[in-house]
């Protein structure tokens, strides 16, 4: 058995130069094969647009629903076709409820969408690997009067009407 | 004040078309009828400004001004202070009711509402209607 051959620090260094340059081409690929650019491009696009629609399709039933309500509620009962008119807009209610179907199956579209994301990220997370230090959460950076903008509460957040009520008295 | 109140001018302010038609429609319910719209509180304001108004009923989430900076800002104005200001908005954390109480709010309507309690919060405002 022949002697180790002692490296020249040169070529250890060239050797760890090379490996360090594989890993970076091996992410590169990994990180491709995700297909971010898809993602972002055709999945959160199209996503995108199925939330336009849906605030447009309930804005279009909301504002149709409102019409036939202010119609009827301002028609004069006596008049002869008052239940004529009164079918028609019912109808037209109904008709226009159908927006709780559509904009149900766009949402299941997008909720599909999030999913994929979130498997995305899992996926980017796991690449990383375990030893990878994430930056600490910084947290709602939101100061003073804008703090408190977050919109509708969840079921389980936010108080009630009476709560505020209350706090009132 | 108006000496009928259901003649009194209402200003209501929601950046949400919809919205504004909601209100419009409960409080014609309710019998006012006097009702100027504005879609934020920059708006709202200049109508404030330009026109003698008995009550005003604003949405919190807008922009440029939010409900609540046309609140303190309604507040701060010698010739506005006292006039009566209900919120109607979504947000419903106790913070957020805390801070417009601070403010000076009136009263405090959270979304979704119904004509009851939208009559009920306008009788602790301006008395019976």
């Amino acid at each position: 058995m022949g002697a180790a051959v002692k490296k020249e620090p040169a070529n250890i260094l060239y050797d760890e130069v090379w490996e360090l340059a594989r890993t970076i081409v091996d992410a590169r690929k990994q990180i491709g094969a995700l297909r971010p650019s898809k993602l972002k491009t055709k999945n959160v696009s199209a996503a995108l647009l199925e939330m336009d629609e849906i605030v447009k399709a309930t804005e279009e039933a909301s504002n149709t629903i409102m019409d036939s309500a202010e119609v009827m509620s301002s028609a004069d009962t006596a008049d002869a076709g008052y239940s004529a008119l009164v079918q028609e807009n019912c109808s037209k209610i109904f008709e226009a409820c159908v927006f709780q179907d559509l904009t149900g199956q766009r949402v299941s579209k997008v909720m599909t969408t999030l999913a994929l994301v979130d498997t995305h990220l899992q996926d980017l997370q796991n690449l990383l690997g375990p030893e990878f230090e994430e930056p600490e959460d910084e947290g709602d950076e939101r100061e003073g009067d804008d703090a408190l903008l977050n919109g509708p509460a969840r079921t389980d957040e936010g108080i009630s009407q009476d709560d505020i009520d209350a706090l009132f008295d | 004040m108006t000496a009928n109140k259901k003649d009194m001018s209402i200003l209501i302010v929601d950046d949400y078309k919809t919205m504004l038609r909601i209100i419009r429609n409960l409080l014609n319910e309710v019998g006012f009828k006097n009702i100027d719209e504005a879609i934020d509180g920059v708006t709202a304001l200049d109508s404030l400004r330009s026109k003698k108004y008995d009550l005003i009923i604003s949405d919190w989430n807008m922009e440029p001004m939010t409900g609540l900076e046309l609140l303190k800002t309604v507040r701060a104005d010698a010739t506005l202070t006292k006039l009566p200001f209900i919120m109607v908005t979504a947000e419903s954390k106790t913070e957020n009711v805390v801070a417009a109480k601070q403010a000076g709010v009136n009263n405090y309507i959270v979304k979704p509402f119904n004509a009851a309690t939208l009559r009920s919060k306008l009788t602790s405002v301006i008395g019976e209607f």
